[in-house]
């Protein structure tokens, strides 16, 4: 069976300088109206937005888009979209898009929710009588309830989002390019956006889905497609192109984080490990105290890269004298799923609001799972299973 | 829901683009085209009349004052033109609402494509529906100047015949000349936007070389240049019908009528092939 969307080769290049982009747009349009083929080599200020990509979606599948910024993700959207014509190499589309990439496009501010809806549906290929059919479950998707009939300008931003996504997921189309577009909206209608798009896939539709949210990726792709400056990093399955990616973001940021300390104590050592399995997590603090000081609180944190917090702990001391105190912290059998988390420390007089010092996302632990890891999820609770 | 987008092939190398396949593409699109350039226009109108205090009136405006500017210069005998029985007024006024029309007309691919550049560069729709709507729109301004116009020839008793018909014809000759024109000269508005303002300036002269405010035999140094300009027997055609119950030019007209479709073809096509270009470099 042919796939849905296959990419052969495919390069395009963008110019950095706004002059010379212009310029060779019009040399470029010439040649392309004259019938001559356009240059393939690059000219003084040009890159390769995308360089040699090739991938395959087949139908049913889900398929995800990760990368750094400008790594030419939505540059491929566009491409599949037809919008914008490829350099070199060759794409083939079967079947309609929709895309989740432009919601709210062709929206007019003073024109009420209902009379946008059936602009922007229309501009989406939607006949007249579709329109029709449909418009009172896309208003009732859409959850705007009463505001539909005003005019979208008094919207929020959330409400605008939800309206877009409504008219674009009611197209009935056989791929969806989604981008980073569930980024709005409260939970709520995220979650009902996820449902609506497993409805999609249950009833064989494909979906590429471009984000930085590696959850989202994880839980909703077949297999990943990672292109770094250009050029494809990984393709394949999900789960090893993720971690893979993962670890290299890893490598790349350097760790900053923040730091704070009062006049009143200074930081001596910090130890602690990195673990594997469900090593227990060890940390060695020595903190050097410059007076007597009563009811101090230290307290460490697990937080996850996505800035979750994991699991914390406490240490009250009633009072600490002059001089360097010594303490170890311990989490006992971490149940830490695989990756990268910030451990957070801070110390406070009197309660936690009141802090001595903070350093926040600056110590790296690292979580190896040696065993199979089966399921999902931050962390991984033992678990047992009777059969009754 | 649009059907014929079943299978798409976007190639570098291969050019699967062949003419033949490309003016059926286009057609196919253009008759896609219409339910979304109704939707568009409606869209238009409705936040326009919401937004304005004169509403249709609005579209009056230009011709109205260019018509009393030189009602005035006219009066005050800095220009001197001579138009016989009609009166001065009548005579600017018919002029200058067609010349309005055509020049918001030649302008409707570029705008549009400015005004519409989100939607373009996320979307993909038939790009014919926003050049459509823009010219149905100046027709629609066009239609509510004539309605003032024809006020106008009975305020001042002027006779109506059946030749004022041939106007007909020149507004589909004006319409099909001006959007030529600006979709040859879209792409490489949008790319430089002085240009814009260059050919905003020559329009504007242009329309003193043109027989818009006052006959073109009155012009003393710059006779022989209006009558290279192809618009001068449009608008002496136009008055003749209109006024004289007869058609001066209409061979002319004719010919003028079948190259301006001409035009209007090759412009479509350099429109359809430009916006890819134009998408990539308005994107952010």
């Amino acid at each position: 069976m042919e796939p849905m969307i296959s990419f052969q080769n495919v390069s395009k290049k963008f110019s950095r300088n706004i002059k010379r982009a212009m310029f060779y747009g019009v040399k470029d349009l010439l040649s392309e109206l004259v019938g001559r083929k356009k240059s393939t080599d690059l000219r003084p200020t040009e890159f390769w937005a995308l360089d040699g990509i090739s991938f395959e979606l087949n139908r049913g599948e889900s398929l995800g888009f990760i990368g750094h910024n400008g790594a030419g993700k939505t540059t491929s959207l566009k491409l599949i979209n037809g919008l914008i014509a490829p350099d070199k190499g060759e794409i083939k589309v079967q079947g309609k898009i929709g895309a989740l990439i432009a919601l709210g496009a062709g929206f007019n501010p003073v024109l009420t929710g209902r009379e946008n809806i059936k602009i922007s549906a229309a501009a989406l290929g939607y006949t007249e009588q579709e329109i029709e059919e449909r418009i009172d479950e896309i208003i009732e998707f859409s959850e705007i309830g009463e505001f539909i009939d005003a005019p979208v300008q008094s919207y929020s931003s959330g409400m605008m989002a939800r309206l877009g996504f409504s008219v674009a997921i009611h197209t009935s189309p056989d791929i969806l390019l989604v981008d980073e577009v569930l980024a709005v909206g409260d939970l709520n209608f995220v979650i009902k956006c996820f449902k609506k798009i497993h409805d999609f896939r249950n009833h064989g539709g494909s979906i590429i889905l471009v984000s930085h949210n590696l959850y989202a990726i994880r839980a909703n792709c077949d297999k990943v497609l990672w292109i770094e400056k250009g050029q494809v990093r990984g393709y394949g399955d999900t789960k090893d192109v993720c971690d893979e990616y993962e670890d290299y973001v890893n490598s790349q940021t350097a760790v900053q984080g923040e730091e704070f300390f009062s006049s009143v104590l200074s930081l001596k050592n910090i130890q602690y490990n990195d673990l594997i399995d469900t090593e227990d997590l060890e940390v060695d603090i020595e903190i050097e105290f410059k007076q007597n000081i009563k009811d101090v609180i230290i307290s460490l944190s697990l937080f996850s890269l996505a800035g979750v917090n994991v699991s914390s702990t406490c240490h009250n001391v009633e009072s600490v004298e002059a001089g360097v105190f010594k303490t170890k912290a311990k989490f006992l059998n971490t149940k830490l799923s695989r990756g990268n988390y910030y451990l957070n420390l801070v110390v406070a007089e009197g309660n936690i609001n009141n802090q001595l010092a903070a350093v926040i996302n600056r110590y790296k632990i690292k979580v190896e799972r040696k065993a199979k890891f089966v399921g999902e999820g931050l962390c991984s609770f033992d678990s047992t299973w009777v059969n009754l | 829901m649009r059907t014929n987008v079943k299978y798409r092939v976007y190639s570098a190398e291969k050019n699967g683009r062949t003419i033949c396949r490309r003016v059926l593409k286009a057609i196919h699109d253009l008759s896609d085209s219409s339910f979304l350039a109704k939707s568009l226009l409606a869209r238009d109108i409705k936040a326009k009349y919401r937004q304005t205090m004169l509403g249709f009136v609005g579209a009056l405006w230009p011709a109205l004052v260019s018509t009393l500017v030189f009602a005035f210069l006219n009066s005050t005998q800095v220009l001197n033109v001579d138009t016989g029985d009609m009166p001065y007024v009548v005579f600017a006024f018919t002029g200058s609402i067609f010349w309005t029309f055509f020049v918001e007309a030649v302008n409707v691919p570029m705008t549009e494509f400015l005004a519409n550049s989100a939607m373009l560069t996320r979307l993909d729709f038939p790009r014919e529906a926003i050049v459509i709507k823009g010219v149905v729109n100046s027709l629609i301004n066009l239609a509510i100047k004539l309605f003032f116009w024809l006020l106008l020839l009975v305020f001042f008793g002027v006779s109506f015949h059946w030749e004022m018909l041939g106007l007909l014809l020149t507004i589909a000759n004006l319409t099909l000349f001006a959007t030529g024109v600006g979709l040859v000269l879209m792409p490489i508005m949008v790319i430089y936007r002085d240009i814009n303002q260059i050919f905003t300036s020559a329009l504007n002269f242009l329309m003193y070389l043109t027989p818009v405010m006052y006959p073109v035999a009155d012009l003393k140094y710059f006779g022989d240049f209006a009558h290279l300009n192809p618009l001068t027997n449009i608008f002496n055609f136009m008055r003749s019908t209109a006024f004289s119950s007869s058609f001066e030019h209409l061979e002319y007209n004719l010919i003028f009528l079948f190259s301006s479709i001409c035009l209007v073809l090759f412009g479509w096509m350099i429109y359809r092939v430009s916006i890819p270009f134009l998408v990539e470099r308005m994107q952010a």
